[in-house]
């Protein structure tokens, strides 16, 4: 996790911002040979590595199925907030995915 | 009437009659088809056009000109080849490339579904040179401008930086 305070936000310039780097994701050579072959595979080795695209990208953003699941888990995670100290935006993010997590559960429940 | 007034020919007809055409008449027999990329093919089947470029003096019919219809305009086909060979360029030679893969902008709480380019970037790459190892970076941007966050829901921004080796993330 990098902070970096140069980034700008929608309104506001020089705002803060957290860039959150996931885990790299490889290609192996079966894909890139199936898109080689072209047709059906190419196909099915371009589906294949968006859907591990899209894991990546949900590994690092926050996810909600609609706007009040978000704010639900946005209030818990507020409540959430220890006294004595500051969580750090990174905990603060991860706390929010795994906030999500226990929230999707008890919604498909 | 669309397919009409776009076919190759028709355009000066309907231009120079004041009577507007007998739309009941039969179309005009089709063009020959022509061998053009799949979107072109599309748009050639879609309006009609794309097989004999029409000249560029004879405009397409106003509807002040015919009487009626309303107006409206092409989209022409956009070749994106120059695009992609200019990532494979950057990749072969060691750099990274940064992309937006849900290719717009939203205020939904979710990822958008993703666009097929970034993967056709990564393996068009990597199947045209042999040993290269294209890496994808899943990069989320968090702002932390409340009113962001809170008034639209989602303040995340997704880039996928597709990177060739990973010591060049230091250099970020």
């Amino acid at each position: 996790m990098i902070l970096c305070s140069f980034l700008i936000s929608s309104d506001r310039f020089r705002s803060r911002v957290a860039v959150e780097y996931g885990k790299a994701v490889s290609i192996p050579q079966e894909l890139v040979d199936m898109y080689k072959q072209g047709g059906e595979s190419k196909r099915k080795a371009i589906a294949e590595l968006l859907d591990r695209t899209f894991a990546g990208l949900k590994s690092v953003t926050v996810n909600a199925p609609d706007y009040d699941t978000l704010k639900v888990v946005q209030t818990a995670r507020r409540l959430l907030r220890p006294v004595n100290r500051q969580l750090t935006e990174h905990e603060n993010l991860e706390l929010t995915r795994r906030l999500m997590t226990v929230g999707l559960f008890f919604d498909s429940a | 009437m669309l397919t009409l007034s776009l076919s190759p020919r028709a355009a000066d007809d309907v231009a120079n009659n004041t009577v507007p055409p007998d739309v009941t008449a039969p179309p005009p027999p089709p063009p020959p088809k022509p061998k053009k990329s799949f979107l072109s093919g599309i748009i050639y089947r879609i309006f009609g056009i794309g097989a004999t470029k029409a000249p560029k003096d004879k405009a397409a019919p106003t509807p002040a000109a015919v009487g009626y219809g309303s107006s409206y305009k092409v989209v022409p086909h956009l070749d994106q080849n120059a695009v992609y060979s200019a990532v494979h360029q950057r990749l072969f030679d060691g750099g990274a490339v940064g992309i937006f893969p849900e290719g717009g902008s939203h205020d939904q709480p979710e990822l958008l579904p993703l666009k097929a380019g970034v993967c056709l970037m990564a393996l068009g790459a990597m199947a045209e040179k042999p040993g290269l190892d294209v890496k994808l970076i899943p990069v989320g941007l968090h702002y932390f401008n409340r009113l962001v966050m809170e008034c639209f829901g989602a303040a995340v921004d997704q880039t996928l930086v597709l990177i060739h080796d990973l010591v060049f993330l230091l250099d970020f």
